[in-house]
């Protein structure tokens, strides 16, 4: 694959890492870059590291061997520029917290304790283009699976990121919400990079530019086109042997 | 109740003043820390905390008695032992370790048992039932300044870095995303929790300052929506429950520190009962 002239400067980079979970090797030289635009999607088997590879994009994991630059900086320095939505929260479901709360916090740094008048109407701009203008002082803890989605979100958005990293962010959600979200991402992926892992094929199909491809502690990396709903399923079969280090997939992550 | 009231200023028993002071002090600091101990769900790490201060609290009756080092009083004792015992278990959950919750019961027992010890061989006799279940009549008017002095530095850093507590209480990750130093404000957090406990105890006792902690709060979060009106509502439930234990110990000559968990724990349970009930009303009529 060689880099054409013109190719715009990756967001992501990761250049030969290795992860260690304890004893336990789970990524080995990992190579990749990610477009400024633009939908990538990581699959994967369960167990096989895709929320770990996100964490280690964020600076919430740090890498045993190699190095990830983010927008030219370590993940930890450019997280302020990194919105990020979690699989889920393990809060308190008792929490006494608003819907703006919770928005606010993707407002917060270390430099200051107080939120600003254009911090409030940033939020409230963002969860008015989310349709959760409405809920803004509802308990959290009181909405609906597809509303805290949502609302999770609007607070990976507040911080006006350059790339939003989203861990599953359709799970679990009926049909309706499902588009509703699916619409949103692909909207805002026409002004910053995207990185979610799915484990839906048709999500894949339908809008991802590119399919990063975790399997057995190796990364391989996919324009969209060249995988199909078969070699996805392979992949989840634990039935893909892949290539180390030349970011390809032999056999079943390819075309056929 | 109006005799309550006219022995309340009578200058003959100024305890019972003092008393009721103390009641409103202490309310502040467990209304708000109690807030967070609950929103955070860390009331077994204050419950190590408190019970590692009879530990310290017998150690320094110890050293004071056999050695006759007189500046090592049971308050320095209680502050050191709250202290260290706050930062190992800090460390201990931030680290999430498979068994530090084992590792902390452990401490738990280590601290009362080494503090029965300590005080068993500690020559003259030593009220332990006191430090146990406390004794809010025993507070002397310059108790009462320690205090209103923490109330203030609580009530300052808790308004100064309210946003950030909030999010390290409710997504410790996220919060860590965004750049904040969590563990700077877990261990700020644990640390104002073991000195008011140090203080609180003489009130309540070592065994029942958790429950101040926790009911109020408690309570608190299941009326509210915000963290902030939380802490209001459990600064106001801990004054009513500590005015009215302490009333009903006075009219019936009962220890005030039960009294007080006691009319704690009924609001409690009627408070689950009520809401409850509240929800049943609203299944049926949806």
């Amino acid at each position: 694959m060689t880099k054409k002239h013109n190719d715009p400067a990756p967001v992501v980079s990761f250049k030969d890492v290795c992860f260690y979970y304890g004893s336990k090797l789970v990524f080995d030289r990992v190579n990749f870059t990610v477009d400024p635009t633009g939908v990538t999607c990581v699959v994967g088997p369960n167990g096989s590291g895709k929320t770990t590879l996100l964490k280690l994009m964020i600076g919430m994991e740090v890498p045993s061997r190699g190095k990830i630059s983010i927008l030219g900086m370590s993940p930890r320095l450019a997280s302020h520029k990194v919105g990020h939505m979690p699989q889920a929260v393990d809060y308190e479901p008792s929490f006494p917290i608003t819907v703006l709360d919770v928005v606010l916090m993707g407002r917060l740094h270390n430099f200051s304790s107080w939120y600003k008048k254009q911090d409030l109407e940033y939020a409230k701009d963002i969860l008015n283009k989310l349709d959760l203008f409405n809920v803004m002082n509802d308990s959290f803890s009181k909405l609906s699976g597809g509303q805290k989605r949502r609302i999770l979100l609007a607070r990976a958005l507040v911080c006006n990121p350059s790339i939003l990293v989203l861990d599953e962010p359709t799970a679990n959600l009926d049909a309706k919400i499902e588009n509703k979200i699916m619409e949103i991402i692909n909207e805002l992926s026409s002004k910053m990079a995207v990185l979610l892992v799915s484990h839906d094929p048709n999500f894949v199909a339908g809008m991802v530019k590119k399919v990063i491809c975790v399997h057995n502690q190796h990364v391989a990396i996919h324009p969209t086109n060249e995988v199909t709903k078969k070699s996805l399923f392979a992949l989840y079969q634990n039935d893909v042997k892949m290539v180390d280090h030349d970011c390809s997939i032999e056999g079943h992550c390819q075309d056929e | 109740m109006s005799e309550l009231i006219q022995v309340l200023f009578n200058p003959d028993t100024p305890f019972l003043l003092y008393a009721f002071i103390a009641a409103i002090f202490s309310s502040v600091a467990f209304g708000v820390l109690g807030s967070f101990v609950v929103a955070k769900k860390i009331s077994y790490l204050a419950g190590a905390i408190s019970h590692s201060v009879l530990g310290g609290i017998g150690l320094a009756l110890y050293l004071q008695s056999m050695y006759g080092l007189a500046w090592f009083s049971p308050m320095f004792g209680a502050i050191l032992v709250a202290l260290l015992s706050a930062l190992i278990i800090g460390i201990l959950s931030l680290k999430g370790r498979q068994r530090s919750d084992t590792i902390i019961g452990a401490m738990w027992a280590f601290g009362m048992a080494s503090g029965v010890l300590f005080i068993s061989k500690t020559p003259g006799n030593i009220d332990l039932m006191s430090y146990m279940f406390g004794n809010i009549l025993m507070i002397s008017k310059k108790d009462l300044y320690p205090l209103f002095i923490f109330d203030i530095i609580i009530v300052v850093i808790i308004s100064v870095f309210y946003n950030k507590f909030l999010a390290i209480c409710f997504d410790e990750e996220f919060a860590r995303l965004r750049g904040i130093k969590v563990e700077l404000y877990y261990f700020m957090l644990l640390g104002l929790i073991a000195v008011s406990i140090v203080l609180l105890v003489r009130m309540v006792g070592i065994i029942l300052v958790i429950a101040l902690f926790t009911i109020p709060a408690a309570i608190g979060s299941i009326i509210t929506k915000t963290l902030k009106q939380m802490i209001f509502w459990a600064i106001l439930f801990c004054l009513l429950f500590s005015i009215t234990g302490l009333s009903i110990s006075y009219i019936y000559d009962i220890p005030s520190g039960a009294a007080i968990i006691m009319v704690s724990v009924v609001a409690y349970f009627a408070t689950l009962l009520l809401q409850a009930i509240a929800g049943r009303q609203n299944m049926s009529n949806t």
